[in-house]
């Protein structure tokens, strides 16, 4: 056998499939006890989205075991393989075939909504619109040009870009932006009469304390950066951007005014969204929640009728590729948290899941024929 | 044929146990009563049982009654209390096993149950302990031990004030005393409202006092959780029931006519202070036939959760299977078919019993079987056995009984336990309100649990036998094969489960999978079963591969079906269970002790 033949052999063979189950399988497990300390998101992104699970060694990342998306892909590839090359097409084999092409599709759908799935939030009390919700863990620098008349000039750039690169230069912006220090977690605290990290903005009277990054759900980061920007010969002084500064900074830069802020990555909706009224009733003569639920009026922007709809538990608010669910309320006031979850790849599982329950129905079905004949 | 003789034993079963009586009040009548706690309507003797799990952790008490300790009625007992009777402040109720506490307050250190009045004196400084407790996190044993024992007595407390809001008047003469009261504050609260002042100082003193009943009984109807009276006009109405407080409010309008359940109830409290028993049962029974006129909806239902409570049929199924296993062993030793006969009829009428009870536990929730960790057991125990009765029709290999007995015992056992953490019959938390989720994803994710624990159960017994017997090969092999068959089942089941799960979230909560231990759990199960057929296929394991891999799966189902819940984390999580962590500990050590010897004594002869 020559080595191509001996290789795609041995990606179609069965003993991969039970290495990739048994990966599968330990870090599924692992993954779950992890969670015990850490939040869902972090473990989702370090064990079950990410190439290779890492430790940290010596300042670096070292790998020890495949990731999710590293098993994922090589079950794919497994299962395509083997499909083609191991399995007889024959009657008996249908079922079998079947399963592995939706276990094909979901794995593939599980890899393409772990990219493009945005979970996000919207807090509102009653009588609010909102028009966009706030990612949970994600942030990003926005630079906001007022100039224009009829609208703000708007551009972001994601977190990560600051975090990863010294100087970032973009023809969308009109000056290059200098990352002095960043943090991915920060606290900051008055400067009082001592000198502020930064030379202009509230910065100037804030000082910056680097704390470990929390993993778990409840506790948000507070990632933090401490720039400055120049063009040509023009260099502005340093300015301190953090989450926890609320609201934008002035600045002005080569006589114009722009505004900047770190702040949640949003999710703008197709349409505007009023919370009308929020209802929680719980069992009668108990404290035991029987339902939550949010009467919200949808103004879309394409002219659409305005409608009201009731999200309630197990009901939520589909709308395109967006889902509003219940998730929570606030204490004082009556008001409302929705998820908002931005999916475009929801229907992989469904058509998937039908393909492998139709296959795996089929398989086990005619064997217990095969065998109920066989006894008589 | 065995179908209708398995009702007769039912209801024979049913009649015995319903006929007890050992006192003189009718505790029968008096334990049908509907009341309505924590949003379910439901026998007296449901809740005055869940109560006593609650303060004592057990569902009976005992009382020493002429220097014999005798059980007494949980309905008479909760009765008593409502009561204020002397004697059940006497009962050794509270359960107290933390020596520290048991040292702090001096008690008698020789026992562990106390009664209300040894714990009096103490309850301020127990319960200002607990509330400086109210915001700490990750409390050491002692401070939880505080906390729960500080909520066993403010349970006790709001029992003892479900009547009477304040003093130890009998509610009779509490009630005819407010009756009395109010027309006269009413008048006088007009006449203050419209003149502006009252002339007399007993008129001021009586409208001071109109007041203060005015408040006290505010209080009392925001605190009592304990709901007796319907609505008059609506009885079925559960929205519009009320406690005592808030019915003794109701009052305030003038055109108001007392609620005859209300003040039958005051009667009874008379009766009862004065041990008239005749008097007592009679007005049991017209407030029993005005239930059962008025609400035909719910009287049924009541009344059959009365019996069920009373016969607890899933401890007598489970007794059942512990006769069956003797039986079975017994005949393994001695090798008679009359022995062996004896344990099969035995096993289908335990089964029989296990699935009725199944049954009327729906009937009575108005849900499917599964909606709770106790009824999972319940459930998981009836599908494996029910799926092991099945094979035993085709292979006949005189396993079946003796496994079913074996898998009947354990699961009930464990619902046995879990059984004395909370109400069985919870009300769902509003994201598991949907019966329609609730019979779909949960029965056929349990049915997977159930076929890996029969598959774990047959590789078991394939184990031993091999172990003391030298294998005989015919027999290995039709193992095997069932051993196979239901591998096959659960993946199927476990697979369709864990999609139909997957699905509910994408319904609720707009994604499929968000890797939440629940989910996890259910997937590592199919992952697992995957494992197995694969490597037989591969020619990797055989006939001892397959068998120790099913015991394997015990493990992974016994984690994602408990082991999960005590990560106290996730969507799903139902809090942290200490004790039952131990146990899972034992069960996954007796697995692996399986396999060992599994792979250490049985030859591989392929």
């Amino acid at each position: 056998m020559n080595p191509l033949n001996k290789f795609l052999s041995f990606l179609s063979s069965i003993q991969l499939a039970l290495y990739a189950f048994s990966g599968l399988f330990i870090i599924v497990l692992v993954g779950t006890f992890m969670q015990i300390d850490h939040g869902i998101y972090y473990v989702q992104k370090e064990y079950f989205h990410s190439l290779f699970i890492t430790v940290p060694f010596k300042g670096f990342q070292l790998p020890v075991f495949p990731g999710g998306a590293l098993i994922g892909s090589v079950l794919v590839l497994n299962l395509t393989l083997s499909t083609l090359l191991k399995i007889k097409f024959t009657f008996k084999n249908v079922g079998l075939i079947l399963i592995h092409i939706g276990f094909i599709i979901l794995l593939l759908g599980g890899g393409l909504s772990s990219c493009v799935v945005v979970e996000s939030q919207v807090y509102m009390e009653e009588d609010d619109t909102a028009f966009y919700s706030e990612d949970l863990y994600e942030t990003e620098l926005v630079i906001i040009d007022p100039s224009f008349s009829r609208y703000d000039y708007i551009v972001t750039i994601p977190i990560d870009t600051l975090k990863r690169q010294s100087v970032i230069k973009s023809a969308e912006i009109p000056f290059n932006i200098k990352v002095h220090q960043f943090f991915d977690n920060a606290q900051l605290s008055l400067a009082d009469s001592r000198k502020g990290v930064a030379d202009i903005g509230i910065g100037k009277s804030l000082l910056v304390k680097k704390v470990p990054v929390f993993t778990v759900d409840d506790k948000k980061n507070n990632p933090t950066a401490l720039l400055s920007f120049s063009q040509d010969d023009v260099q502005s002084e340093t300015m301190l951007l953090s989450l926890d500064i609320n609201g934008t900074q002035k600045f002005v830069f080569d006589q114009k005014t722009y505004y900047l802020q770190i702040r949640p990555k949003r999710l703008y909706f197709p349409f505007k969204l009023t919370l009308k009224s929020f209802t929680h009733d719980v069992y009668p003569g108990s404290d035991i929640p029987k339902n939550y639920s949010s009467l919200v009026s949808i103004n879309p922007y394409d002219g659409s009728a305005v409608r009201d709809v009731l999200i309630y538990m197990n009901h939520p608010l589909r709308y395109g590729y967006y889902t509003f669910y219940q998730a929570s309320f606030g204490q004082d006031v009556p008001s409302s948290v929705l998820q908002v979850v931005y999916n475009k790849s929801w229907y992989f599982p469904y058509v998937s899941s039908l393909i492998i329950a139709l296959g795996m129905g089929f398989h086990f079905f005619i064997h217990l024929l095969a065998f109920l004949k066989k006894r008589s | 044929m065995i179908k209708r003789l398995l009702v007769i034993f039912f209801f024979i079963a049913l009649f015995l146990s319903a006929s007890y009586a050992d006192t003189d009040y009718d505790t029968t009548s008096l334990g049908k009563l509907p009341v309505l706690y924590k949003g379910r309507l439901q026998p007296f003797e449901s809740f005055a049982r869940q109560v006593l799990i609650s303060i004592r952790e057990k569902s009976t008490i005992k009382r020493v009654i002429d220097g014999k300790s005798q059980s007494i009625s949980a309905s008479l007992w909760l009765w008593e209390v409502l009561c204020h009777s002397e004697q059940s402040k006497q009962d050794p109720l509270f359960l107290i096993h933390d020596l520290d506490i048991r040292h702090e307050f001096k008690l008698d250190d020789s026992k562990k149950h106390f009664s209300y009045s040894e714990l009096e004196p103490f309850i301020l400084q127990i319960q200002s302990k607990s509330i400086a407790l109210d915001q700490t996190e990750n409390l050491s044993v002692y401070e939880q031990n505080i906390r729960q024992l500080a909520g066993k007595l403010s349970l006790f407390i709001s029992l003892l004030h479900s009547f009477i809001p304040y003093n130890d008047l009998v509610f009779y003469d509490y009630v005819t005393a407010y009756h009395k009261r109010v027309s006269r504050g009413l008048e006088l609260f007009t006449a203050y409202n419209t003149t502006g002042g009252l002339s007399t100082k007993t008129d001021q003193l009586h409208l001071l006092e109109f007041n203060q009943d005015f408040k006290r009984h505010r209080q009392f109807s925001d605190l009592s959780r304990l709901y007796f009276y319907p609505n008059q006009d609506e009885p079925e109405n559960l929205e519009k029931w009320s406690n005592t407080g808030s019915e003794l409010l109701k009052h305030l309008d003038f055109n108001y006519q007392a609620n005859p359940v209300l003040l039958d109830y005051a009667h009874l409290t008379l009766y009862f202070m004065n041990s008239n028993y005749e008097l007592f049962n009679g007005t049991l029974k017209s407030l029993t036939s005005y239930f059962s006129e008025s609400m035909t909806r719910y009287s049924k239902i009541v009344t059959l959760e009365y019996y069920f409570t009373m016969i607890n049929p899933f401890y007598l199924s489970m007794v059942l299977y512990v006769v069956v296993l003797c039986l079975m062993l017994l005949y393994y030793l001695l090798d008679r078919v009359l022995i062996y006969r004896l344990a099969k009829y035995l096993c289908l009428f335990a089964f029989g019993v296990h699935t009725i009870s199944l049954i009327a536990r729906m009937v009575i929730l108005d849900r499917p079987p599964v909606i709770n960790l106790y009824s999972s057991a319940v459930f998981v125990g009836w599908a494996a056995i029910g799926l092991c009765l099945l094979q035993e029709r085709f292979f006949k290999n005189k396993l079946g009984y003796f496994i079913s007995s074996i898998l009947g015992f354990i699961t009930l056992i464990i619902a046995h336990h879990l059984a004395l953490q909370s109400d069985t019959m919870e009300q769902m938390q509003a994201v598991l309100d949907s019966n329609f989720w609730l019979s779909t994803h949960v029965i056929t994710i349990t049915l997977g649990y159930g076929g890996t624990f029969l598959a774990g159960m047959i590789a078991t017994c394939y184990v031993f036998i091999n172990c003391f017997n030298k294998g005989d090969h015919k027999q290995n092999l039709q193992l095997y094969k069932m051993v196979y068959a239901i591998i096959c089942f659960s993946l199927f089941f476990s697979f369709i489960g864990t999609v139909l799960g997957g699905i509910w979230a994408d319904q609720s909560w707009g994604r499929f999978w968000g890797w939440d231990p629940k989910e996890n759990g259910a997937l590592l199960i199919v992952i697992f079963n995957a494992i197995i057929l694969h490597a037989r296929l591969a020619g990797l394991v055989y006939i001892r591969g397959v068998m120790l891999l099913a015991v394997l799966g015990n493990i992974v189902t016994a984690f994602s079906w408990f082991g999960v819940n005590m990560l106290g984390v996730g969507l799903h999580s139902y809090g942290f269970m200490n004790e039952a962590f131990q146990w899972l500990m034992l069960y996954i050590a007796t697995q692996l002790f399986i396999v060992v010897i599994g792979f250490n004594f049985i030859k591989v002869k392929e």
